[in-house]
């Protein structure tokens, strides 16, 4: 696989000292941690909202000249103004979006019932869909999402993240995103788990999750059915972790 | 003791409780799941007018100056503070002289406040904006210990902390609850934290009000299904065995006690 992007030795504050990154091109990867692990400042940093100095190698070119190269959503900071849904998707910095390209991209993301809402009347749901949407039609070859799921519930989270394996699926883009909930990790390809600016594990989601006692230390929750799962593991109750809850249960007992 | 709320309306863009009788306890930890989680908390707060009677410690509540107001101190969702304030330290100051009390004691107070939710004094100084979102929200929760309210109202204010930081708060709500005899009203949509840390639920929606001992009201799953509420993962995994395979799991909070009960139904030779 491809790489995107390179940090070498980037020092930021007291958080980052020497700290190296590869990201795989076309790869859902994720940051996880504790509170103050450094997973913010870290995709502030891919998305040069904080000074870098060199540290970070782009192979797609310099994100400064080519703005539409990443897409960035930092769920504390979303602020699109009063303007209508519609607006919002229409607008581009070049040109004028198509009211039909706006209707295609609104339609995948179920947000056609609220096109002439305005965005800053939204729940945090439907202004993340309308940020996928507006992503969608600018087409960048790197997303940057810092936790999106936190104003959620969870059915809305879930929602989302499947919503967002579409749009990957679509764009073949490269994601990366924080979150403080592993539960949101379980979509990742990659998954890095942060812990005073250093990367404490990484690699498949599911490896990491086996790594029980060290995101305990941490204050990390495992989702609940890989926790279920690999303490059925241990009795021999089940051969491998199974994220669904009904084909677990028909698993456990076959015969009723 | 309890906060009763009777024929109670209020409402707040399209976000509304329509005539309900509600009761909320008085020294317990307190969830509130629901849409209209936050309009409840505001108006506990004064912030929001409603319509009905509220009684607190035996008295019909006026909608003015009430004795419910003064005792209540709300974390809401945004941290909101005056443009002249620029470290925690100016925040609490700040929070401090607004309670009209005396300067000889403030330093100390501050300094307990901050180290009741887990943060050193280092903090003072530091300035808000550079505080990172949990940090944030940890500071606001301190600065509502320093007013020392005897009803604590947390509106969404536990989103984004780890579980570490959750569980010491809730041994915390717990202490203050022992201890001080304060009480402690959560409005949040995780519906996990509600279902392991609280004593007793109240859950809005659109149509109606449940209410009730925690354990008892998640043990209602077609309820929470029907008005969207999220079932927690190990509430869902009991009701689905017992509606699937009518086995009577019992319903946990730990998932090793589930474990247990799991083991205990499972068929082993059949899993042989």
């Amino acid at each position: 696989m491809k790489k995107l992007l390179k940090i070498t030795n980037f020092n930021y504050q007291n958080i980052f000292h020497n700290f190296s990154l590869e990201l795989q091109e076309g790869n859902i990867t994720m940051i996880s941690g504790n509170n103050k692990c450094g997973k913010t400042t870290l995709i502030k940093a891919i998305g040069q909202i904080i000074p870098t100095i060199d540290t970070i190698e782009y192979t797609f070119g310099d994100p400064f000249i080519k703005q539409e190269n990443i897409g960035i959503s930092l769920s504390l900071a979303d602020d699109y103004g009063n303007q209508t849904v519609l607006n919002v998707l229409q607008n581009d910095e070049d040109e004028k979006v198509t009211i039909a390209k706006c209707h295609k991209a609104a339609s995948f993301c179920l947000i056609t019932d609220i096109l002439e809402n305005k965005v800053n009347e939204l729940n945090a749901w439907d202004k993340l869909r309308v940020w996928l949407a507006k992503e969608l039609l600018l087409k960048p070859k790197l997303l940057l999402l810092d936790d999106p799921c936190l104003f959620l519930t969870h059915d809305e989270s879930r929602a989302f993240l499947q919503l967002l394996l579409k749009v990957h699926q679509k764009l073949k883009c490269t994601i990366v995103m924080t979150t403080s909930s592993l539960c949101d990790t379980t979509i990742a390809d990659y998954l890095y788990i942060l812990n005073k600016g250093k990367i404490v594990l990484e690699g498949d989601p599911v490896a990491v999750y086996k790594e029980e006692h060290i995101l305990n230390r941490l204050g990390l929750k495992i989702p609940f059915m890989v926790d279920l799962s690999l303490k059925l593991q241990f009795y021999n109750l089940i051969d491998e972790i199974d994220l669904d809850i009904e084909s677990m249960v028909d698993d456990l007992w076959p015969l009723d | 003791m309890a906060i009763g709320l009777k024929n109670f309306s209020c409402q707040c863009e399209d976000v509304k409780i329509y005539k309900e009788n509600i009761v909320i306890p008085l020294h317990k930890v307190i969830g509130i799941i629901g849409p209209a989680k936050s309009l409840l908390l505001k108006t506990l707060n004064g912030q929001i007018d409603y319509s009905g009677s509220i009684y607190y410690k035996g008295q019909r509540q006026s909608k003015k100056d009430t004795l419910l107001y003064a005792e209540t101190g709300y974390v809401g969702n945004d941290f909101q503070y005056p443009d002249f304030i620029q470290t925690v330290e100016e925040y609490f100051c700040y929070l401090w002289q607004r309670t009209g009390k005396t300067l000889q004691t403030r330093d100390k107070k501050m300094k307990e406040a901050l180290k009741i939710v887990g943060l050193t004094p280092e903090y003072f100084k530091r300035n808000i904006t550079g505080l990172s979102f949990s940090e944030k929200k940890l500071v606001q929760l301190a600065g509502c210990m320093l007013l020392n309210p005897s009803i604590i109202l947390l509106d969404n204010v536990l989103v984004g902390f780890d579980k570490l930081v959750q569980k010491r708060l809730a041994k915390l709500f717990k202490l203050l609850i022992e201890k001080y005899h304060k009480t402690v009203i959560i409005g949040t949509s995780d519906s996990d934290y509600i279902y392991q840390y609280t004593d007793y639920c109240i859950i809005l929606t659109d149509e109606k009000v449940s209410q009730g001992e925690t354990q008892k009201v998640f043990e209602d799953v077609s309820f929470l299904i029907k008005h969207n509420i999220d079932v927690p993962e190990i509430v869902c995994f009991t009701y689905l065995v017992r509606e699937k395979k009518h086995i009577k799991l019992g319903y946990h909070k730990d998932v090793r006690d589930l474990m247990k009960d799991i083991y205990k139904h499972v068929d082993l030779k059949i899993k042989e």
